[in-house]
């Protein structure tokens, strides 16, 4: 295995995530691209650590991102949670509420 | 471990802001009176504007402390992943003196339930605990997580209207966009990381050196790391959450939104900018040349120029003016910018000089606006439509005066700090040959004349809805709405009056 094939992968997941994320119209939907986002630079951060680095900075950065990305979804998950009960829906086309 | 007992000493302001959210944690076990709360936040927050001017000796056994924050000295502590110098010192006074405020419009306001004031404090406080940590980060780390520290308390904050639909509204949007900038942001340090084998901003530098043209990955890396950023300070093309956000949240919660995170934003970005991406100028003080992508700067002032020009423009048709205000926010944002492209101590100078400012003239039009919708009858985002300013100046003559001097400041007109901060920060920019981007500041200037004009128009020179229930004759405020209105202002003018003296006192700021 060489470094170009976890960057590959981790490419292809940020960009699988960023069309969730722009694509998707459930905001549950959107949320596991963010997540998946999220998980491709923990990817990079660790193959590169391995590869390039001769320090462990890249693998601590990945444990750091798994734990803020628990607290995010937590957070994220509430917000939706509420948004649920306020408009019996979870589509982000029923958040137009706000325009002028 | 000895080295970390040694490092905490220097944080000592963000220690002092944990002791007293604990302590307002606990205290609200038992008790659920706001002003108990607020008597307690604040004295901690001063004392940590206070703890800034404190260092630990060299020797680690007695302090200094001193009002000149050249004296202070610059430290890097926890393993270089975080500095103490003057740039965040200031930020630091900056973020605890204008978060104070917030805290004390939530007090009175109808949209905080007296049942949640516990959480709107604490959440504030949390937040700006990541703010201060954030403006002193010098590692990709330390940024990440203290960015994400700010950004999760503030969906929160966003949303704090439970059952209201429009709160709701807008902590999904403030969300969505924060994951969305963040994940990029993200994805954008580690491919900086692969290149440069490190999570020092100085180090990242020292690597960046050798690297010569412009290496396609390398321009990614800090186009997606930019946008994590340019999300803080709502610049396009990452702006268009900012008008439904401001709009839906509680108003107290708005002008915290508009100040606090945009201040520690632009701190962050400039250090980034200038510690990772740039090199200090070896035979000139207070100058920097920027290595590898070496276009960057170009394009920050393309983005600033294009910020100020949508966020005018967007603003001409608002007749809601907490709308309006958020896009007045995304044009400063767009005009703050400029003092950054020029990579001069000048430029930094002007912009902490207009941070001030502009903290100052936002708050004080925020807090007109929230005085003004609490004496409406209903809670819903309409109270702050223009109409409900009509013959405002008549109804409370204090209100549409101070109402006046923010809003001429926020033109910028002489003699109020909004215009000595606009003129400085377009003299640097013209001094530097940046001439496209002062006309385009300048036609933008215009353009705001408008939409402000006409807000002052309705306050002074229209007659108040008649039926509607603000047709209701004159409107007092209480002793401490008023005595903020008249600080704000009174600051407003301050900073416009002995302009040449702040900027000269903030030229020491830089790092």
């Amino acid at each position: 295995m060489e470094l170009h094939f976890y960057l590959t992968i981790s490419a292809c997941l940020f960009t699988l995530g960023t069309i969730a994320i722009f694509w998707r119209n459930n905001l549950i939907a959107i949320l596991m691209g963010v997540e998946l986002v999220l998980n491709a630079s923990g990817l990079n951060f660790v193959a590169f650590s391995k590869y390039t680095s001769a320090s462990l900075h890249g693998q601590i950065f990945a444990l750091f991102i798994i734990v803020i990305a628990a607290a995010e979804a937590a957070v994220a998950l509430a917000l939706v949670l509420r948004f649920y009960q306020s408009s019996s829906s979870v589509d982000v086309e029923t958040a137009n509420k706000l325009r002028h | 471990m000895n080295a970390v007992l040694h490092d905490i000493c220097w944080i000592l302001p963000e220690l002092c802001l944990i002791l007293g959210l604990i302590i307002v944690f606990v205290v609200g076990l038992k008790k659920s009176n706001p002003w108990l709360f607020m008597g307690i936040a604040k004295p901690f927050v001063l004392a940590s504007v206070f703890l800034v001017f404190v260092k630990p000796d060299s020797d680690g056994t007695s302090w200094v402390f001193s009002f000149h924050l050249e004296n202070l000295g610059s430290q890097l502590i926890f393993a270089n992943s975080l500095a103490v110098d003057s740039w965040a010192r200031v930020f630091k006074i900056l973020i605890y003196l204008a978060a104070l405020f917030p805290l004390w419009f939530g007090l009175r306001s109808k949209e905080i339930s007296k049942t949640y004031h516990l959480e709107f404090v604490s959440l504030i406080l949390a937040s700006i605990i990541g703010m201060s940590f954030l403006v002193g980060a010098s590692d990709l780390l330390v940024i990440y997580i203290s960015m994400e520290m700010v950004s999760l308390f503030s969906y929160v904050l966003a949303s704090f209207r439970k059952s209201n639909v429009l709160s709701n509204e807008a902590g999904i949007k403030y969300m969505l966009f924060g994951a969305f900038a963040s994940g990029t942001m993200l994805y954008g340090m580690s491919l900086l990381f692969g290149l440069t084998g490190s999570l020092n901003l100085g180090d990242i530098s020292s690597h960046l050196v050798d690297i010569s043209g412009t290496p396609p990955l390398l321009l990614l890396s800090c186009v997606l790391i930019f946008a994590g950023f340019a999300y803080k300070i709502s610049a396009v093309p990452l702006h268009m959450w900012t008008p439904d956000v401001y709009e839906g949240a509680p108003t107290p919660v708005s002008s915290f939104f508009s100040v606090v995170p945009k201040i520690a934003g632009f701190a962050v970005l400039i250090r980034f900018f200038l510690t990772a991406l740039s090199q200090p100028l070896p035979d000139i003080a207070g100058q920097w040349s920027v290595l590898s992508p070496g276009i960057w700067p170009f394009w920050v002032a393309v983005v600033s120029a294009l910020t100020m020009t949508v966020g005018n423009l967007a603003a001409l048709s608002q007749s809601n003016l907490k709308r309006l205000l958020a896009y007045s926010t995304i044009a400063h944002s767009g005009y703050i910018l400029m003092g950054f492209v020029v990579l001069k101590d000048v430029g930094l100078s002007a912009i902490v000089y207009y941070l001030f400012v502009y903290a100052f003239m936002k708050l004080g039009a925020f807090y007109v606006v929230i005085c003004v919708e609490e004496k409406s009858p209903h809670i819903v985002p309409l109270n702050a439509q223009i109409q409900n300013f009509k013959g405002l100046a008549w109804k409370s003559p204090l209100l549409g005066v101070v109402m006046a001097i923010f809003l001429f400041s926020l033109i910028g007109v002489p003699p109020t700090g909004g215009f000595f901060g606009k003129f400085y920060l377009f003299k640097v920019a013209l001094e530097s040959g940046f001439f496209w981007l002062v006309l385009v500041a300048l036609l933008n200037t215009v353009v705001s004349l408008y939409y402000y004009a006409k807000i002052l128009k309705a306050m002074f020179f229209e007659k108040p809805v008649s039926g509607s229930q603000n047709s209701a004759p004159a409107f007092s405020l209480a002793w401490d709405q008023s005595y903020i209105l008249v600080f704000l202002s009174a600051g407003v003018m301050i900073f416009g009056v002995f302009a040449e003296f702040f900027v000269q006192w903030f030229k020491v700021v830089i790092f």
